[in-house]
């Protein structure tokens, strides 16, 4: 473990100062960023102190380290359990996006645009069943309905849509 | 004639099919929709020659004779680069259907005699240059799709033809008012190419570019006319469950593209922000509703509404780039589709059932049909090397090119489902194809046999060769999109 | 001598046919018992002949001082109407051999379209009255055929009563024409209308004559009854040939006669053609015995011939005419197979028809192309003639109309695939066993399923029609 880890390491050293954007480029030309080493000042000297904290805290054998995380009491808890980050992601998803966005468009979809379509296929079957009535086999009815028919017409074209 | 010999070849299959016996008939099938395939390649080079040497005719292979002369209705056929992408997904996925079909056992004969007329069907939309034409081939499709499903299919059989055949008959419906309002509005004249160079009055535009778009948009699974993909895809069987999906959906792309927008583009660009809407709206929607569906064939269904939402997004976009994408999603999604339908079939008559949480563990016994559903599934997400990575990014780039807010807005919506698509693609190819066996029964099932194979290795090759090399099929695409796009800038004012 | 060939040829299609009644009414005479089968063949060659003899030899002209009319487009819808006929006595060869009447039936069945041919040439209105009234009785009698049932004598006697009562208003309407103009001449186009009420009553009443055999909402009540029970072969007659015929007349007549009240007559046929189509499909949706499913398809059928007929007036008429002749092919495609099914098996629901396909395959593809056909679906004649109709009927410019007319055919569609599926779909017990039928049934499915693929291809047929109808 500790010679892979010392040739990973040596590597992230060292690339860095192979000037890949005279190699690598979008359009032929070199690209070219400049390094601006007072940026740099704060996240070295932070991960420096890191990793001198580290090297006191785990290298050690006295119980400094228990001390302080029972003094941070609630703050070590929650750095213990990766600042819930997990917790969050499964509740947004689950609770969240499955059942208030996923299920509902999937209710909709089944029910209310499925329901649209079939409603309209019922209606048709509503209707027909509504009318049928009308043939009723009783000639009588058929000569009634001729003559209103007629008769209707005939006051439509008159009365109505006068040319 | 190389044209007419495209259809005349599935008519000739049709007719030794009707008069072969069972047992003939999948190679009669398989051989004529093999030679379809291998013509359509060599349709392609002879396309691609003629290009090469200088020809910048918007239509190749032109020939036109008098049909109904009264009605200026005529035999006009032609093709240009997305016609000719069109025609070599649809002669693959036919293949490929044939292949896996391999073990029909109920009158073997009639499916693959409705599954030739039914390409025949496609191929004949795919170079019409007259109206009528197009609308003949277009309702061609409908009753072999009802019967395919209603007697071969599984589940709701019955429900999910009828409701198929009805919504796609309606969609035709609004496609003849919109192609007889068009008729008798630009001097009786049913011809594409005459169209194309007519002005069209804006207010007649208004009126039919609806019943137009709306018509062709069904067959696309427009929201909210997407209800017949669910279950009529679900129900199929898979031969035509791929084709359904495969080709049947893009019938509906390439007639908003080819004739609502070409013919009417002051009109496509008054309402492209209904367009997006409900492109935008079939994207997100359909990709959420997929993500609580449990059965195989419902998420690969669902996710097509989602997917052919990326087209009319595209279409709606109106931009060259966009125009060009949805081209490039038709055939992308097409190919992959159906890959995805065969694997799921391939599963099912192995394993019986389609529900995800009772497979599991596939990967052990069937390890070319797992990694078959793998690739369709990382397809589908847009990983890149496959064709979806390509007809995606191109549409989305296609997108932000059209300013304006809600354009925008829309676009960075249709990007976050890509996000959604990852959760249900993951989710259903993961739990069915890896992690522990859940059935101990599943453990003697055998691996692909010679058809699967080849079925899937046809579509595959087609995936990664648009994947790896996008240049061809864009090179191919693009001046037709180009084309499109130009009636835009004759008629109308685009940003 | 001029006059007499002149008779001849003007009054050719009419004078064949008498002759052929003759020929029965001789045989009718003799003593010795008559062998059905030898008859019905003799028949079937006859009317072959008859169709054949109505190509040749067609001279345009009139007779009677103008009552009696011919053209080049009367002699073709005539040749299409013996077309028809001829098909119809293949088809009813089976149901007729055990049949005790047979000659009265072919009798029967002369007279009527004696009829509906001087119904067709007339020139005025007197002859068009006696055509109709000879085409409508002898139907009447015809309808009553199904001896041994109670429900055929009911068609037959409501086929009667309400002929009777639709007669009585058409000739109050005649009066009132003759009222107004002062002549019974139909050829008068000097006739200046404008719209007065009583021209207005007068048009209704005549077109309500029309309206009932067309079998036109709301004077379509008796179609039902009267498709239901009459012998499958009438009711193929009363479906295709009189309603034929009877379209053919109408438009000739609102085209020329009625030309000058255009607007009123338009206005009647859209709110008509829309009520039919809407009323013909919901009553088709619930409807389980055959002949009655076809009784109310045939009347939303005539919803869009109204259309066709509502437009242009040359378009309009090429475009009828060529929908009354797919509409006769696919129409006997279904009734053949029904009849042969009835005769052999008696059964007519549609329940009877499940798992058909699996017992008698050739009979499921007639029965679905021929319900294809109807249904306006590719590559089959039918869509050709929806469209046709569709698009002749949009010249005005009333596109509610043909969206009206489009999302029908929605409806219409599912409830022939309903019919589709009870016989591809659906497994059944006691299936229809398989029915073996004779050459002559054989030759009319035949020309049916040739005439329903075929037609829609033959482009120049189109173009006939058409030329025949310039100068309406």
């Amino acid at each position: 473990m500790l010679f892979p880890l010392a040739v990973l390491g040596l590597l992230a050293i060292s690339s860095g100062w192979i000037p890949f954007g005279e190699f690598v480029s979008t359009d032929g030309k070199v690209l070219a960023t400049e390094t601006h080493l007072d940026f740099s000042i704060l996240p070295v000297a932070l991960s420096l102190g890191g990793i001198v904290i580290a090297f006191v805290f785990y290298k050690s054998t006295t119980a400094y380290p228990d001390r302080i995380a029972n003094r941070l009491g609630s703050f070590t808890h929650t750095v213990k359990n990766k600042f819930y980050i997990d917790e969050i992601y499964l509740f947004v998803t689950k609770k969240i996006v499955f059942n208030l966005v996923g299920r509902p468009a999937a209710w909709i979809d089944r029910n209310i645009v499925d329901g649209m379509m079939n409603t309209f296929g019922a209606a048709a079957q509503v209707f027909s069943f509504s009318i049928s009535g009308i043939q009723s086999g009783r000639v009588q009815n058929y000569a009634a309905y001729f003559l209103t028919g007629i008769i209707g017409l005939a006051l439509l074209f008159i009365y109505v849509w006068i040319h | 004639m190389m044209l007419t010999i495209l259809i005349l070849l599935p008519l000739l299959t049709a007719l030794i099919l009707a008069m072969s016996n069972a047992k003939a008939s999948r190679t009669v099938a398989l051989a004529g929709s093999g030679i379809q395939l291998l013509f359509s390649l060599l349709l392609l080079q002879n396309y691609l020659t003629e290009r090469a040497a200088g020809n910048t005719a918007l239509f190749l292979f032109e020939s036109s004779s008098a049909w109904f002369p009264a009605l200026n209705i005529n035999f006009h056929i032609g093709v240009d680069g997305i016609s000719i992408a069109m025609i070599l997904l649809t002669a693959s996925v036919v293949f490929a259907g044939v292949l896996v079909s391999w073990k029909i056992e109920k009158m073997t004969k009639e499916f693959f005699l409705l599954l030739i007329i039914l390409s025949a069907g496609a191929y004949g939309f795919f170079i019409s240059l007259d109206l009528f034409l197009l609308f003949f081939f277009l309702e061609v499709a409908v009753i072999p799709k009802y019967l395919l499903i209603g007697i071969w299919g599984s589940g709701k059989k019955e429900y999910s033809a009828n409701k198929l055949a009805l919504m796609l008959m309606g969609g035709s419906a609004l496609v003849l008012v919109g192609l007889i309002g068009m008729y008798y509005n630009s001097g009786n004249s049913f011809d594409l190419v005459h169209l194309s160079t007519f002005h069209i009055p804006f207010y007649i535009q208004k009126i039919f570019f609806p019943f137009l778009f709306i018509g062709f948009g069904v067959f696309t699974a427009i929201f909210p006319f997407h209800t017949w993909v669910p279950d009529g895809h679900s129900s199929a069987p898979t031969a035509a469950s791929m084709f359904l999906a495969g080709i049947s959906m893009k019938l509906g792309g390439y007639g908003c593209l080819r004739v609502a927008t070409y013919l009417m583009p002051e009109a496509a660009q008054y309402y492209s922000g209904y367009i997006v809407l409900v492109a935008a709206i079939a994207i997100i929607y359909g990709a959420f509703a997929t993500m609580m569906q449990t059965d195989l064939k419902y998420i690969n269904a669902y996710s097509s509404v989602s997917h052919c939402g990326f087209v009319l997004l595209g279409i709606g976009m109106l931009t060259k780039t966009a125009i060009t994408g949805a081209v490039l999603q038709m055939v992308s999604h097409g190919l992959m589709t159906a890959l995805f339908f065969a694997a799921i079939g391939m599963l099912y008559e192995r394993t019986h059932t389609r529900a995800v949480k009772e497979l599991g563990g596939l990967m052990k016994m069937m390890p070319f049909i797992s990694t078959v559903f793998f690739i369709a599934g990382l397809c589908s997400l847009g990983l890149p090397g496959f064709s979806g990575f390509v007809a995606e990014m191109t549409i989305f780039v296609g997108s932000w090119q059209r300013s304006g807010m809600f354009y925008h807005i829309a676009t960075i919506l249709a990007c976050m489902s890509i996000v959604v698509t990852a959760v249900y693609i993951l989710r259903a190819t993961g739990q069915s194809v890896m992690g522990p066996v859940n059935n101990p029964k599943f453990l003697t099932l055998t691996d692909a046999h010679w058809n699967e194979k080849l079925a899937a290795g046809v579509l595959i090759v087609g995936i990664v060769a648009i994947g790896v090399m996008p240049f061809w099929l864009n090179d191919l695409v693009s001046p037709g999109a180009e084309a499109i796009y130009n009636q835009l800038s004759r008629f109308a004012l685009l940003k | 001598m001029n006059g007499m060939t002149e008779f001849f040829f003007l009054m050719k299609h009419e004078l064949s046919l008498v002759l052929i009644l003759v020929f029965l009414l001789i045989l009718k005479i003799r003593t010795k018992p008559i062998v059905n089968s030898s008859l019905i063949n003799v028949m079937n060659v006859v009317f072959f002949l008859n169709f054949i003899l109505g190509w040749f030899l067609n001279k345009d002209g009139s007779l009677f001082g103008g009552m009696f009319l011919n053209s080049g487009l009367l002699a073709f819808e005539k040749n299409i109407l013996n077309l028809g006929t001829f098909i119809i006595c293949l088809q009813a060869s089976s149901w007729l051999k055990d049949h005790k009447h047979v000659p009265e039936f072919y009798m029967l069945l002369i007279s009527t379209l004696i009829g509906m041919f001087f119904m067709l040439s007339s020139g005025n209105l007197l002859m068009f009255y006696l055509g109709l009234e000879l085409s409508t009785i002898p139907l009447a009698a015809m309808c009553n055929f199904d001896m041994e049932k109670a429900n055929s004598s009911e068609a037959a006697m409501k086929m009667i009563m309400s002929s009777a009562f639709s007669s009585g208003i058409l000739l109050f309407g005649i009066s009132l024409f003759y009222g107004m103009t002062g002549t019974f001449s139909l050829l008068g186009s000097g006739y200046n209308f404008d719209g007065s009420p009583l021209q207005v009553l007068s048009f209704l009443m005549l077109f309500s004559g029309f309206a009932f055999k067309l079998s036109v909402v709301p004077f379509h009540f008796w179609t039902a009854d009267v498709y239901e029970g009459s012998p499958v072969s009438v009711t193929s007659y009363l479906s295709v040939i009189s309603k034929g015929a009877m379209v053919f007349v109408f438009s000739s007549v609102m085209y020329t006669t009625f030309k000058g009240i255009a607007t009123v007559w338009y206005d009647a046929m859209v709110v008509l053609s829309i009520l039919t189509m809407v009323v013909g499909n919901l009553f088709a949706l619930r409807q389980n015995n055959m002949k009655r499913f076809l009784a109310f398809s045939s009347i939303a059928q005539v919803g869009y011939i109204l259309i066709g007929i509502s437009g242009s007036s040359e378009s309009g008429m090429a475009s009828s005419i060529y929908f009354i002749l797919i509409y006769i092919f696919s129409n006997l495609g279904a009734f053949g197979v029904i009849s042969l099914i009835s005769s052999e098996t008696g059964r007519e629901s549609i329940d009877d028809y499940k798992g058909l396909y699996k017992t008698n395959p050739m009979l499921g593809w007639v029965l679905a192309l021929s319900l294809f056909s109807l249904a306006g679906i590719p590559p089959t004649a039918g869509f050709f003639g929806k469209i046709f109709l569709l698009t002749a009927g949009a010249a005005k410019g009333n596109y509610l109309l043909i969206t009206i007319a489009s999302l029908n055919m929605i409806v219409s569609l599912y409830y022939y695939l309903r019919v589709i599926r009870a016989v591809f779909m659906d497994s059944n017990e006691n299936a229809i066993e398989p029915i073996k039928s004779q050459t002559s049934f054989k030759l009319a499915i035949i020309l049916c399923v040739a005439g329903i693929l075929v037609t829609g291809f033959a482009n120049g047929l189109y173009e006939y029609i058409l030329s025949l109808s310039h100068g309406m």
